[in-house]
C-alpha cells in the first residue's frame, strides 16, 4: 500500500496535474455557486476539452469538478436560500436561517471544514474498500456483469423521486438510444435511416448536453430566475466556527462521513442521497430537533459532510467493477474509454498510475477546496451577484462551441438542441433525464455481456438466473422493484437520485 | 384521469411499438444461443412498451388527480421565452456553416440578451461583441477548435 501511495503522489505532484486539480477545483467551486449551472452540465460542456488532455489530467480535473461542486454549492445555498446543487437543497433549510440570524460566517466555515473531513476520510475509506473489491470483480464474467448493470439501472429507478415506472420507460429508451449505429458484433447499421451522422452512433456529449446543460436553461427562463443576496459584510472574519458550533457539530460530522460514503457506494446513491439521509438522521438523533429549520448548525455540518464522503465513495463502484452509479460517473467512464482506459478490476493492475494518482490528487483537491472556501470565500460571494439573465446565454455558448468542436459537425449540434427539448418536456412531465444519460452509457456495455453470455455459455436465458452471484443480483433488483409497490407511501423520502439538475 | 400522463406514455408507447417493429422488419433477432444485432433493441423496445402501457392506463383509471389538462403545465410561465430560445438554436445551427461563428453567435447573444431577459441596448451591445470575438479567439485561435469562417473568411 505504501509503495502505491508514493506511486500516486510522484504522480500527482507532476506540474501538470497539479494545474489540472486546482483548475477541476475552481471550476468546481465556481459552478457550485452558480445556480443553475450543476456538476452534470459543466463537465458535459467541458468533455470536448478534455480530449486535448492526458487521460489522468482529463479524470483529474473532471473529479475535481464533481466534490469542488459539493463545497461551492453550499456557499449559494447559505446565502441566497437557492441550493448551488441539488445535493445543497437541505443545507437551505438551516444554513440560510443561520445566515438571516447574522451567522453566515460560522455556517459556511463548518460547511467548508465539514466537506474536507467527509472528503478526506471518504477517500481513505475508498483505498481500504476498492482493492477487496477489484477482487470481487476479478471473478466476475459477462452473466455477473449484466446483472450487476441491471441493478445499477435499477437503482437509480427507484432513488429517483419521479415515479419508478416512469424512470423505467426513460432507462429502456436510454439503453435503445445506446444500440442506434454500427453494431459491434456483426457490422450491421441499425436504426440510422441512411444518416451519416447516426452511423457512428449518438454521442453521449450532445445527449448529455442537452438534457442537462440546454434543458436546464428552458426551464429556468421560463420560470425567471430571481436572486436577492443576503449580507455578506465581514464574512471572511467569522467564518470560524467557535468552539459551541464544534461541539454542537462533531457527531453529525462523523456519522455524516459514514452515511454518506456508503450511500455513495451504493449504485445509483452519490451526494444527493448522501445529503438527504444525513439531515433525516441528524434530526432524529438530535437533543434538539425544534432547532431544525431555526438555524441548527450540525444540519448543516451532516449534509455537507456526507455529501462530499458520497461524492468520494461514488467512485467505488466505478473504479472497483468499471460501472458507474450515477450520471457524473457515467460521464466520468466515457472520459476513460474516449482516452483508451477501460475502468474496472483491471484498472489498478494495468494502470497504476492512474488509479493511484486519481486517488491521491482527491487528497491534493480537498486541501485545495479547504483554501478556496474558507480564506478566499469572499471572491465566490461575488459571483453570487453576477444575475442569471448575463450568464445564460455564455452557458449556451459552451455547449454549442463543446458540441460543435467534438466532430465539426452541425448535426450533432441538431441532436443536442433536439435533446434539450426532450429533456426540458421530460422535467415537464416528470421523467427524469438522469436515468436516460446511465441508461446511455452502460447500454453497449450491457449488451456486449448479454450477448456474450448467450454465446459462450449456450444456456439460453437461463445462464443469469444459474450462476449464483448474476441470480443474487437479479433478485436484489427485482426486490428493488418491487418494493415501493408494497409500500404505503409510494414517495422515496430522499429526493433525487443523481440529477445535477437544480430542482 | 391524469391527462398529463396519458399524453405523456402515448408518446412514448408509440415510440416502443416503433422500435419493435424497426428491429423485427430491418434487424435480424437471432437465437437465444445466437442472438443477432436486433435481439436488444428488440427487447428495448418491448420494455418501453410494456412500462408506457402501465403508465397509460394507471392514468386513465386514476381517480383524483390534479393534473387533468396539459395546458396546467405552462400557465404562469414565460413560455413564449422558451419557444424564442429554442427557434434561435435551431437557426443558428442550420446557419452556422454558410454564415460563419463570429456574425451568428453576435445575433445569438444580441438576442438572448435583449429578447429573453431584456437588457439596456449598451450593455447588450458591449457583452455580446465582447463574448463572440473572446470565444473567437480562445476557442478558434487558442485551442484550435477551428469553427465555421463562413461569408468573411475569418
Amino acid at each position: 500500500m505504501v509503495d502505491h501511495i508514493l506511486l500516486g503522489l510522484q504522480v500527482v505532484l507532476q506540474p501538470s496535474n497539479i494545474l489540472s486539480c486546482f483548475l477541476g477545483t475552481v471550476l468546481g467551486t465556481l459552478i457550485g455557486v452558480l445556480p443553475g449551472l450543476g456538476p452534470v452540465g459543466a463537465i458535459a460542456i467541458l468533455l470536448p476539452t478534455t480530449f486535448h488532455l492526458t487521460p489522468l489530467e482529463a479524470i483529474i480535473m473532471v473529479s475535481g469538478i464533481y466534490y469542488g461542486a459539493q463545497y461551492g454549492g453550499s456557499i449559494t445555498s447559505i446565502l441566497l436560500n437557492i441550493p448551488g446543487e441539488s445535493s445543497s437543497i437541505v443545507t437551505c433549510i438551516d444554513g440560510f436561517q443561520m445566515a438571516r440570524k447574522g451567522r453566515a460566517g460560522p455556517a459556511l466555515g463548518i460547511a467548508a471544514f465539514g466537506s474536507f473531513i467527509g472528503g478526506t476520510v471518504g477517500i481513505l475509506l475508498l483505498m481500504v474498500l476498492a482493492l477487496p473489491l477489484v477482487k470481487l470483480g476479478l471473478t466476475f464474467g459477462p452473466p455477473e456483469y449484466f446483472s450487476l448493470m441491471v441493478v445499477g439501472i435499477v437503482l437509480l429507478t427507484s432513488l429517483s423521486s419521479r415515479s419508478v415506472i416512469k424512470s423505467l420507460v426513460v432507462g429502456a429508451f436510454g439503453i435503445f438510444l445506446s444500440t442506434i449505429g454500427i453494431d459491434p458484433m456483426s457490422g450491421n447499421p441499425r436504426f440510422t435511416f441512411k444518416i451519416y451522422t447516426l452511423m457512428d452512433g449518438i454521442g453521449i456529449v450532445p445527449v448529455a448536453m442537452g438534457l442537462f446543460g440546454i434543458a436546464e436553461i428552458l426551464t429556468n427562463i421560463e420560470t425567471g430566475l430571481k436572486q436577492e443576496i443576503y449580507e455578506t459584510r465581514g464574512l471572511a472574519a467569522s467564518i470560524f466556527p467557535t468552539i459551541r458550533d464544534w461541539i454542537d457539530s462533531k457527531w453529525a460530522i462523523v456519522r455524516g462521513t459514514f452515511i454518506g460514503f456508503f450511500l455513495g457506494v451504493l449504485p445509483g446513491g452519490g451526494a444527493i442521497l448522501a445529503s438527504f439521509a444525513s439531515y433525516a438522521v441528524e434530526k432524529k438523533f438530535s437533543r434538539r430537533p425544534e432547532m431544525f429549520g431555526n438555524g441548527a448548525i450540525e444540519g448543516v455540518a451532516g449534509p455537507e459532510t456526507a455529501n462530499n464522503a458520497g461524492a468520494q465513495g461514488s467512485f467505488v463502484p466505478l473504479l472497483a467493477f468499471g460501472i458507474p452509479c450515477n450520471v457524473v460517473m457515467a460521464l466520468l467512464l466515457s472520459i476513460f474509454l474516449i482516452h483508451g482506459i477501460t475502468p474496472g478490476p483491471l484498472l489498478v493492475k494495468d494502470h497504476p498510475n492512474v488509479f493511484w494518482g486519481l486517488v491521491m490528487s482527491m487528497y491534493l483537491g480537498n486541501v485545495m477546496l479547504l483554501v478556496l472556501n474558507v480564506p478566499l470565500i469572499g471572491i465566490w460571494v461575488r459571483f453570487l451577484k453576477i444575475p442569471y439573465a448575463l450568464f445564460f446565454p455564455f452557458i449556451i455558448l459552451f455547449c454549442l462551441v463543446g458540441v460543435y468542436s467534438l466532430n465539426n459537425n452541425i448535426n450533432e449540434l441538431v441532436i443536442m438542441i433536439l435533446f434539450g427539448v426532450a429533456g426540458y418536456l421530460m422535467r415537464k412531465f416528470e421523467y427524469d433525464p438522469a436515468v436516460l444519460i446511465l441508461a446511455m452509457v452502460l447500454g453497449p456495455m450491457m449488451e456486449t455481456a448479454f450477448r456474450r453470455s448467450l454465446i459462450m455459455y449456450e444456456e439460453r436465458f437461463s445462464i443469469f438466473f444459474k450462476r449464483p452471484i448474476s441470480l443474487g443480483l437479479l433478485i436484489l433488483a427485482a426486490f428493488l422493484l418491487l418494493y415501493p409497490l408494497l409500500r404505503r407511501d409510494k414517495k422515496f423520502p430522499f429526493g433525487d437520485a443523481g440529477e445535477g439538475a437544480l430542482k | 384521469m391524469n391527462r398529463q400522463d396519458q399524453i405523456g406514455s402515448l408518446v412514448w408507447l408509440f415510440v416502443g411499438v416503433f422500435i419493435i417493429l424497426g428491429s423485427l422488419t430491418s434487424l435480424k433477432i437471432g437465437t437465444a444461443n445466437d442472438p443477432g444485432p436486433g435481439l436488444f433493441p428488440f427487447l428495448a423496445g418491448i420494455l418501453l412498451t410494456v412500462f408506457s402501457l402501465t403508465i397509460f392506463l394507471k392514468a386513465t383509471f386514476q381517480k383524483k388527480s390534479g393534473k387533468t389538462n396539459v395546458r396546467d403545465l405552462w400557465a404562469t410561465l414565460h413560455w413564449k421565452k422558451v419557444v424564442y430560445t429554442i427557434t434561435v438554436l435551431f437557426i443558428y445551427a442550420l446557419l452556422l456553416e454558410s454564415a460563419g461563428f463570429l456574425l451568428m453567435t453576435l445575433l445569438l447573444f444580441i438576442f438572448l440578451f435583449r429578447k429573453i431577459e431584456p437588457q439596456k441596448w449598451k450593455l447588450v451591445i458591449g457583452l455580446s461583441v465582447l463574448a463572440s470575438v473572446g470565444a473567437y479567439l480562445i476557442f478558434d485561435r487558442m485551442l484550435q477548435v477551428q469553427l465555421p469562417r463562413g461569408l468573411f473568411g475569418f
